[in-house]
């Protein structure tokens, strides 16, 4: 393995410290905390341009809950040890970041910016859980961390790759429900009640505003995402550490880290 | 006695006004059968698909169109007609919120509460003054003004939209009003100045049109800077609801904000297509925005750029027939865009338009 490359650098260093992202006091939460806030800040500003200007408020808060959220998947998937607890505390920490965030800037009604942090902080737990199932299958934990932020990605925007699909082949509601329900992007505002979809970038880069279409509920989206954070630790639990899948995800060339 | 000179002069005498009124642009009369036929088929189609509940694709924007189809229509239906009625009014008034706004999902609540509140006052009881009311308070919120951090200068002020966001469109904000005028909102209130600033932003008409962007061919866009159909373009349907947005906010027609939507209106007549739209579509918004706009700027003929002149009526009438199912129903069968592959939704609407077609001499 290459160590003059800082990705694969920094890939290597989370890795190999597990200790310090088991959170264990409080003073092991601000590390993570502040990489989580700053990545967060530093993501929100390249997509709005430096100002929240000319954005709407339900943008915006969408904007801050989805750079939290890869924000926190960059800084904790890689590093965390898998487990129910370091995952639940992943959840906590991104919720916690999201409302230091909005507090500092967003109109937004308290009762609001609570339910759009719980809702960071489950999808959280349930990417960290993904990732941790991963791991359990032998995938090497950046590897895997990788692949579940990449998977999120995809779903987080199906509702603009799939346009083009929509336009070709007219697909009735439960498919174009089904696009909508998968994405992320949908669950955080239904929980911030915006219909992001008409909102001015998505109705120009989007069919699904000049569809019929509906959101599923947030408490569906939430219980769905809990019970499949829930499903992956106890698949975890099945597997036993260090188990070897056959034709495993990405292999490192380098032994697994523990 | 019998003077067959006399009885031919007598004739001539009492046809010949008859004959004036077409050179007036009065609808052919045969036509004008066959639109009330039309007219009875869509709403039979739309008696045959309604859900027990009395609504139609359960929704309740389709449901309060298809209401109004049935209030509207030249045969005086009302409550007292049955439950093809007194249902679907019912099935409205479940879904009134207690904000005023009536409409079952969170995003649509604009769209929905207007065309609720124009088929509630389309029954004429006053049992639904209190609702009506509500919706339209619940619809003068969602303007956008200074309250929302939205000063006069900005393209959105005045602005209306769906209502689940802040994004107001010209669409939206030609519903709201029709609401508003049909429902005799007072028309004094600010709402209505404010109204015009927005609608004005989304004109290309840069004499009157503080935007850059702003073109000169005097057609509208679907809202400041933007078109479904390309940059900033202007296209029938949204020229057709900006006319008549100018027109239900009181502006007057010899305004050069109406002059300059009607010259495009001229200039780019036809019923085959919505001019300047992708793959027709909202062909059939277009229908029924143009039928609105035709009979509320009131002429009955219209000059196109070509010099020719045509009885709108009569060329709405004919387009419609020829694109009606054998069960009296309408569906745009180029795009389902803007719900237009919900036969429910395009029928209403292509009564609607019929009706006011008919409603007419």
């Amino acid at each position: 393995m290459s160590g003059n490359r800082p990705a694969r650098r920094w890939i290597t260093w989370a890795s190999a410290v597990p200790e310090r992202w088991q959170m264990k006091g409080f003073k092991q939460w601000i590390l993570p905390l502040a990489l989580i806030l700053g990545g967060a800040a530093a993501i929100a500003i390249a997509v709005t341009g430096g100002s929240g200007h000319g954005l709407a408020p339900g943008d915006l808060l969408l904007v801050l809950a989805c750079s939290v959220l890869l924000s926190g998947c960059i800084v904790l998937l890689p590093a965390l040890p898998a487990g129910l607890l370091p995952c639940l505390q992943g959840g906590v920490l991104a919720a916690v970041a999201f409302l230091l965030l909005a507090a500092a800037g967003l109109p937004a009604a308290p009762p609001l910016l609570l339910r759009v942090a719980a809702g960071v902080g489950i999808l959280l737990f349930m990417l960290a859980s993904l990732s941790s199932l991963l791991q359990r299958a032998g995938v090497d934990r950046p590897a895997a961390a990788w692949w579940v932020i990449l998977a999120t990605g995809l779903l987080a925007s199906s509702t603009v790759w799939s346009g083009p699909l929509l336009d070709t082949l007219a697909p009735g509601r439960p498919v174009i429900d089904s696009i909508i329900a998968s994405s992320p992007l949908s669950y955080l505002a239904t929980l911030a009640e915006w219909d992001y979809l008409r909102g001015e970038w998505f109705y120009r880069h989007a069919p699904f505003g000049g569809l019929r279409y509906d959101y599923l509920s947030a408490s569906t989206v939430s219980l769905a995402c809990l019970g499949i954070g829930l499903a992956a630790q106890l698949a975890s639990r099945l597997l036993t550490p260090g188990q070897q899948s056959k034709g495993g995800l990405n292999r490192s060339p380098t032994p697994s880290q523990p | 006695m019998f003077n067959p000179v006399k009885i031919a002069t007598l004739s001539l005498a009492l046809l010949l006004p008859l004959g004036t009124l077409a050179a007036e642009g009065v609808m052919d009369s045969d036509l004008k059968s066959k639109a009330k036929r039309a007219a009875d088929d869509g709403l039979h189609y739309l008696r045959q698909n309604q859900a027990e509940d009395g609504s139609w694709s359960s929704s309740v924007g389709v449901t309060a169109l298809g209401l109004r189809a049935f209030l509207e229509n030249r045969r005086g239906y009302d409550e007292g007609d049955g439950p093809f009625i007194t249902r679907p009014v019912a099935f409205l008034l479940k879904h009134v919120n207690e904000d005023g706004s009536i409409s079952e999902t969170n995003h649509n609540r604009n769209y929905n509460t207007a065309v609720a509140i124009t088929a509630l006052q389309a029954a004429n009881n006053p049992k639904y003054a209190e609702v009506i009311e509500n919706g339209q308070n619940f619809i003068k919120g969602l303007q956008l003004g200074t309250q929302q951090g939205y000063d006069p200068e900005h393209k959105y002020y005045g602005g209306i939209g769906y209502g689940g966001d802040e994004r107001p469109d010209l669409s939206n904000i030609y519903l709201a009003l029709e609401a508003m005028k049909l429902t005799n909102f007072n028309k004094d209130d600010p709402l209505w100045e404010k109204a015009t600033t927005f609608i004005t932003r989304s004109q290309n008409n840069s004499e009157t049109n503080d935007q850059e962007w702003a073109g000169n061919d005097g057609g509208f866009a679907y809202m400041p800077g933007y078109s479904p159909h390309g940059g900033a373009v202007s296209y029938g349907s949204m020229t057709q609801a900006g006319l008549l947005s100018l027109l239900f906010a009181g502006v007057d027609r010899n305004d050069p904000r109406v002059k300059a939507a009607y010259d495009w209106i001229k200039a780019n007549y036809t019923l085959d297509t919505n001019p300047g739209a992708k793959k027709n579509q909202g062909l059939f918004y277009y229908y029924n925005a143009f039928a609105k706009a035709m009979a509320a700027y009131g002429e009955p003929e219209i000059t196109d750029a070509q010099g020719v002149t045509h009885n709108w009526r009569n060329d709405l009438t004919r387009k419609l027939l020829s694109l009606q199912a054998k069960d009296g129903s309408w569906v745009n069968p180029d795009s389902p865009r803007w719900w237009e592959g919900d036969k429910n939704l395009v029928t209403a609407w292509s009564v609607i338009a019929l009706n006011q077609v008919i409603n007419k001499p």
